[in-house]
């Protein structure tokens, strides 16, 4: 017994001698480390701590810590279960990120098989060029290009007035802005999108397509037969992670094209979040109580979708 | 595949395509071919309505204005520096991080690493992170675009990866020579993964240049705002900057004008950038790619 004691007691300590050693060792290793973790808990850990704030009462003198709780402590939640802008926003930012799915994903499949298909090696390079360009550009610069498109003296008007019909204001109707903006979405990243597709069918073993072609298979039958089956794994794995972001859809681009016509139309949890805090009377208890929402929702989805996708892959995802 | 034919014959799959493609190209380039048009239009000509390929009298009017009266020129110095600053301090926190996440057989590996990817699944929302940056003092500065929004753990993991793949032999030689870790570090391991560090600078110069949201929401004061910020309140408010330009000149300045010429001056240089360095950035979505 005694003696058991010692050697645990024995063990104990050579343990924790070679642990210090360890980490002098490893000093290096932590001084690359400190600079990000630093940054970390200040930017991603302490504002999460400020979570808190969703169970408080906030007083802009008292700060996050200082601030009284709420009373009763679920007040803030108590009011988002009353406030219908909420839940318009709330099933809003799933219906919205749904379509900006089923729009967003097949067309940079659609595009890439076309692109592949295109036998003129130097127009599929300036074609490439062109697509991409618009995913490197900020939502308030195709947020202005659109303007000039689709607005009441824009060019699709000048055309439609042109032919002596009538004009539509595509921007403010009520019936046309969603689908305006899943198409501008499409318009935006399709061509960005595609790109991963082009590698992955490029590393499709060109056999198959001679032994298709000696048994007769026409392109469309190539197509169905060779190249989609041979993207098929990385198109599946990209929509389940496409799903797993859902919540976080639109955001920059619903900011700089919506107007007060259509706002409640295109509105999402995190402009409801943004519009109630900063462009209104702010309640940051009441805010922060919906973020606190959102992100355990949204942590669910990636979660899962993460899992889903690893499960996929094999465990290639982070 | 397609290569070894360069004789083949266009067959009608092929023509269908290409018209396709070409509508498609089209589409993409209307949209900012109309945006040129109209930023060297005159505001007579633009309220007749005519449909037109190209300004009747093409002039300059709208940028000299834009130039002149709508503080262009300190937004522009304003995003320059932002991108620039913000580059540094973003790649410095992100190589170190990535460096450090590389090595193996540190105490605490596992905590770390989970430490480092969780803020990617949840995080604590805008409010707080908002009166986590105005309780550091930042609001108001340049620094608030700067420092708060610098590290991306996506950017940190792909790094990671690049670090991971170095062969050992050369640091174990390094040490032998007596190099210390920082020189091994930043003389023998950065330099071996240029074309990712060049990849990932570039993804956050774009990002850098882009940023709108937190100007917006950090810099009240109009002498730091940057260009996306100033073209915001250009595109909804030219009343605002109407009222920078004095009496004399107020004539016929033509707002539509005004807009199309600063949309087109906020995205000059990556329109500039973008076709030399395609292939980083087509580089970079594969880098990527690989591992999520």
């Amino acid at each position: 017994m005694r003696n058991n004691w010692l050697t645990i007691k024995k063990n104990q300590h050579t343990n924790s001698k070679s642990l210090r050693k360890r980490i002098v060792e490893n000093r290096w290793t932590y001084l690359f480390l400190l600079p990000g973790v630093i940054f970390l808990l200040l930017f991603s850990y302490w504002p999460m701590y400020g979570l808190i704030l969703a169970f408080k009462e906030f007083k802009m003198n008292q700060g996050i810590i200082g601030s009284p709780w709420a009373d009763p402590i679920f007040k803030n939640f108590i009011s988002i279960k009353n406030d219908p802008f909420f839940w318009n926003a709330f099933f809003n930012t799933f219906r919205m990120g749904f379509w900006y799915i089923l729009t967003g994903f097949p067309a940079p499949i659609i595009l890439a098989i076309l692109l592949n298909e295109l036998r003129l090696n130097r127009y599929k390079k300036a074609l490439q060029t062109i697509y991409t360009f618009p995913n490197f550009l900020s939502w308030v610069i195709v947020g202005g290009l659109m303007f000039n498109l689709f607005s009441s003296e824009g060019l699709i008007n000048t055309i439609i007035r042109m032919f002596g019909r009538e004009t539509y204001d595509f921007l403010s109707n009520k019936n046309i802005i969603r689908p305006l903006f899943f198409a501008t979405n499409v318009w935006k990243g399709a061509g960005w999108g595609a790109i991963i597709y082009m590698a992955s069918i490029a590393g499709i073993n060109p056999e198959l397509y001679e032994a298709a072609e000696v048994d007769g298979a026409n392109r469309f039958q190539k197509i169905i037969y060779i190249t989609w089956p041979g993207i098929k794994a990385t198109a599946a794995i990209l929509l389940i992670l496409d799903f797993g972001g859902i919540m976080n859809k639109g955001f920059d681009q619903i900011l700089n094209m919506s107007n007060p016509v259509v706002e409640s139309l295109v509105e999402v949890l995190d402009t409801y979040i943004y519009k109630r805090t900063f462009l209104s009377i702010p309640d940051y208890g009441f805010s922060t109580a919906m973020g606190f929402m959102k992100s355990i929702i949204n942590y669910i989805f990636l979660l899962v979708a993460n899992k889903i996708a690893k499960w996929l892959d094999g465990g290639a995802v982070i | 595949m397609t290569n070894k034919k360069r004789s083949y014959k266009l067959d009608s799959f092929d023509i269908v395509n290409i018209i396709l493609l070409t509508i498609l190209m089209l589409m993409v380039l209307i949209p900012f071919y109309y945006t040129i048009v109209i930023s060297f239009m005159e505001q007579q000509e633009f309220i007749m309505g005519g449909f037109t390929l190209w300004a009747n009298k093409p002039t300059i009017a709208n940028y000299k204005d834009i130039v002149l009266y709508g503080g262009i020129g300190k937004a522009f110095y304003n995003s320059v520096v932002n991108t620039i600053l913000g580059v540094c301090f973003s790649m410095f926190v992100t190589t170190t991080l990535a460096y450090g996440l590389s090595k193996k057989n540190y105490p605490g590996r596992t905590f770390i690493q989970n430490f480092v990817i969780f803020p990617m699944f949840f995080g604590g929302g805008l409010i707080p992170f908002f009166l986590t940056v105005k309780g550091l003092g930042l609001m108001n500065t340049r620094w608030a675009v700067i420092i708060p929004i610098g590290l991306s753990i996506f950017n940190a993991i792909i790094l990671r990866n690049f670090f991971e793949q170095l062969p050992k032999d050369l640091e174990e030689a390094a040490i032998i020579d007596g190099a210390s870790p920082l020189r091994i570090f930043i003389q023998i391991h950065l330099p071996l993964i240029k074309p990712a560090l060049a990849t990932i600078i570039l993804f956050y110069a774009v990002d850098r240049w882009n940023e709108w949201f937190y100007s917006s929401l950090f810099l009240g004061d109009n002498d730091l705002w940057p260009m996306q910020v100033v073209l915001r309140q250009i595109l909804y408010a030219t009343e605002g900057m109407k009222k920078n330009i004095p009496p004399e000149a107020r004539r016929d300045t033509f707002s539509e004008g005004i807009k199309a010429a600063t949309v087109l001056l906020t995205m000059a240089p990556i329109m500039v950038v973008y076709p030399f360095l395609q292939k980083y950035f087509v580089k970079g979505i594969m880098i990527g790619a690989i591992k999520s």
